[in-house]
């Protein structure tokens, strides 16, 4: 993908060239409601709402990310992973816990 | 004329090697922030979470649940991480194409005038010489930087380690 940066960059003919996966997983913080129209309006994907909280998890291309990153209705946006080891630990540790509860 | 070889020593590549590593300096700070800011966040949110049920079967047939007590946890605890990049290779390519080429031209012109008169005479002979030398140069030159970005592991200690501590007593020693 080609992404023309700023005029700076423009005005030298300078071409950044970005290989990138298509999407990613970001973290999104809207200022003060959940940024869910706006990932949408980006081609991006919604993978979890957090409850309680404008905080969403969602796919996007790498486009969107610099178009969120600064617009003033996202107060924080940032590429995450899911480390599937320590989240599985911990549905382990939960579910014996229950367990244990209920056997005593 | 300067030479060829000093086109390619006046080349910057100090320079442009010093602004690559600054700017690779300060976009790796900017992303370190960024991940540092993600962390942040992904620890300060929390969420409630239920994470087992049980389903009762009674005697008569009927079917109960029951679940967990919710647990808070944040972001972080139940394995989000926040992605940290960093720059793995920085290459600068610069390449010239120098073509320099000289002509010289000579241009003679003789020019004789002769005049007799009433016991005078006179005589003249202009003779204009013009050297023209013409330098050319062309300089075409292209500069190519790539940096390469890769995502590494998240320093060891980002994550809070969940320990669990059972005092409960074994089933048999009851």
């Amino acid at each position: 993908m080609n992404y023309d940066s700023d005029a700076v960059t423009k005005g030298f003919g300078a071409k950044i060239n970005l290989s990138l996966p298509d999407q990613t997983l970001y973290l999104v913080i809207g200022q003060r409601q959940a940024p869910n129209a706006l990932i949408s309006q980006l081609n991006g994907q919604i993978l979890f709402n957090v409850p309680n909280h404008p905080v969403v998890l969602a796919l996007l291309p790498v486009t969107a990310y610099f178009v969120l990153k600064v617009d003033s209705r996202i107060k924080h946006i940032g590429p995450v992973s899911i480390d599937s080891g320590t989240f599985n630990k911990f549905l382990e540790l939960v579910k014996q816990q229950h367990q244990g509860n209920n056997n005593s | 004329m300067p030479s060829v070889g000093q086109e390619l020593l006046d080349v910057p590549l100090p320079d442009m090697v010093a602004s690559l590593a600054m700017g690779i300096a300060t976009a790796q700070a900017a992303l370190d922030e960024n991940s540092v800011e993600t962390a942040k966040a992904l620890a300060d949110t929390e969420i409630e979470l239920v994470l087992a049920m049980t389903q009762t079967i009674a005697a008569d047939g009927s079917v109960t649940f029951e679940s967990a007590p919710p647990v808070e946890v944040s972001l972080l605890q139940i394995g989000l991480l926040p992605t940290f990049y960093q720059f793995a290779e920085a290459t600068i390519e610069v390449s010239m194409d120098i073509k320099t080429t000289t002509s010289r031209e000579t241009e003679v012109g003789v020019n004789a005038k002769a005049k007799v008169g009433f016991g005078m005479w006179s005589a003249s002979v202009n003779i204009d010489v013009k050297h023209n030398r013409k330098f050319g140069k062309e300089v075409h030159g292209t500069s190519r930087m790539i940096t390469r970005l890769v995502p590494v592991p998240p320093p060891p200690r980002i994550a809070p380690e969940l320990v669990v501590v059972d005092n409960r007593p074994a089933p048999g020693d009851a």
